[in-house]
């Protein structure tokens, strides 16, 4: 009976009771997920930010704005996409940008697709425009969920990191209106930690508790966006281990619901990986598997931070990009997976970290994650 | 015995595969093949447990989906009583 089949972590990657839903990947006893269409689409409908942050990955932000393709879409084009997305039979929708909240097309979009389609839509934002009244609008449009950045308890180093003078008191205020129209079960803080902050992560998760915050995750460092600042900012090996080790007391000792996002190489943590190390992921690397992007212009790509352009969804068939495109096939095949990580037992859940990241950084899609560097 | 009358969880959501399908539920994501797919395909609106459960195999998967809360029940009788009064309702409006 085929009805036990619990898609979790490891599920993408493994051999399915049903074996129609799954394909051989180039490594000997992985499969992959066989779907006829993505399950998520995240879709970045600005490119614009009132944030500047060190980290940012977007990986359109240094491109050319006066480009016609890089121009961003009409409502209309927007409300297509939307459409498009419902032809597709997806289960949700993840707006991000920039910041979506400064698009003043959010609304519409959010909806059409939750209204009208029942598509269950989350932002990605920083919070610095949640104010009560747009807080009860999102509400009243059907937004589901929303996961809010912030990087610091402490105001100077937040404001830095963002750029943005006041940026800890906006994003502060913005968290406190969104715990008052959504259950704290529906809005997730986000951090990421760099080397300024990584020893702060336990301090800014308490100071979020105290606000009413109970799910809080961070997001691994992604070698994308503005790569002359990596070597200055990004975590190293050692670093990660103690966001590590933070994360693990803020579970345990701030009851809160936590994990580490952004697909990092297991091994780069200096322990045996075990099942707490295992429920503590946040994600394993879906892109072309179950997710895809949708670019400010209408423009695929199989995650955030990979810049190879699939096509347009405008212009485009998504299902016939979804099911030919020589990327996502290399993708699904694991054909970018570094030759160290073969025989890993480990490989079906962390691919050897970000793949994105390992190819900004090298230059070279089977490269080494940038957290192994000095091994 | 008593009769119940089956339904799909209002939040729900159910996607065709040609393994079958996948279905989202509270309790995550699920693949299904295409004997389940037709089953809970076949429940439009609400549906008898005992149209819907006519073998061993078709009772099973009934079961295992109420277990999930993919489907739930509700017994008959309060069935008729609930959509009387909501008729009711409806008129007085």
């Amino acid at each position: 009976m085929g009805i036990k089949e619990r898609y979790n972590l490891k599920q993408i990657y493994e051999k399915p009771l049903i074996s129609e839903a799954s394909m051989k990947t180039r490594i000997e006893g992985i499969h992959c997920l066989k779907i006829s269409s993505p399950l998520y689409i995240q879709y970045e409908i600005t490119k614009d930010c009132n944030y500047r942050c060190v980290f940012c990955y977007n990986v359109w932000k240094n491109k050319k704005k006066d480009s016609i393709k890089e121009r961003e879409l009409t409502l209309k084009q927007q409300l297509k996409i939307i459409d498009k997305l419902a032809e597709m039979n997806v289960f949700g929708l993840i707006l991000s940008g920039g910041e979506p909240l400064v698009s003043k097309n959010l609304f519409k979009i959010i909806e059409k697709a939750s209204k009208r389609y029942k598509i269950e839509v989350s932002i990605i934002t920083n919070g610095a425009l949640l104010t009560e009244e747009v807080c009860k609008k999102l509400k009243e449009c059907g937004l589901s969920d929303m996961q809010i950045s912030f990087h610091s308890f402490k105001e100077k180093d937040n404001d830095d990191i963002t750029g943005t003078r006041n940026s800890f008191r906006r994003t502060t205020l913005g968290i406190r209106n969104a715990l008052k129209y959504f259950s704290p079960e529906k809005i997730n803080i986000n951090m990421v930690p760099i080397k300024k902050t990584y020893d702060d992560v336990y301090s800014t998760a308490k100071f979020l508790k105290n606000l009413g915050v109970i799910n809080f995750t961070v997001s691994s460092y992604v070698y994308t966006g503005n790569k002359k600042l990596d070597e200055e900012i990004a975590p190293n090996k050692k670093e990660f281990q103690e966001i590590y080790d933070q994360i693990v007391k803020v579970k345990n000792e701030l009851l809160m619901r936590t994990f580490i996002g952004g697909c990092y190489p297991l091994c780069s943590l200096n322990k045996r990986i075990d099942d707490e190390v295992i429920s503590l992921i946040g994600n394993i690397c879906d892109a072309g598997v179950t997710q895809l992007v949708i670019g400010p212009n209408g423009d695929l790509r199989p995650c955030v931070a990979y810049d190879h352009i699939l096509g347009n969804i405008l212009e485009d068939d998504p299902l016939k990009i979804w099911k030919n495109s020589k990327i996502l096939t290399k993708i699904r095949r694991m054909e970018n997976i570094p030759s160290l990580c073969e025989g890993c037992k480990h490989l079906i859940i962390c691919r050897g970290g970000c793949r994105a990241s390992a190819y900004n950084k090298y230059k070279k899609f089977d490269s080494i994650h940038p957290l192994l560097e000095n091994d | 015995m008593t009769e119940y009358v089956l339904f799909k969880h209002p939040e729900l959501k159910i996607r065709r595969e040609n393994f079958g399908g996948i279905i989202k539920t509270a309790r995550g994501l699920f693949l299904i093949d295409k004997k389940v797919y037709l089953l809970l395909n076949s429940i439009d609106n609400k549906k008898r447990y005992s149209e819907l459960a006519k073998d061993k195999e078709s009772k099973m998967i009934i079961d295992e989906l109420l277990k999930l809360k993919v489907i739930l029940k509700i017994k008959e009788k309060n069935a008729e009583r609930i959509r009387d009064s909501n008729q009711k309702k409806a008129k007085s409006l």
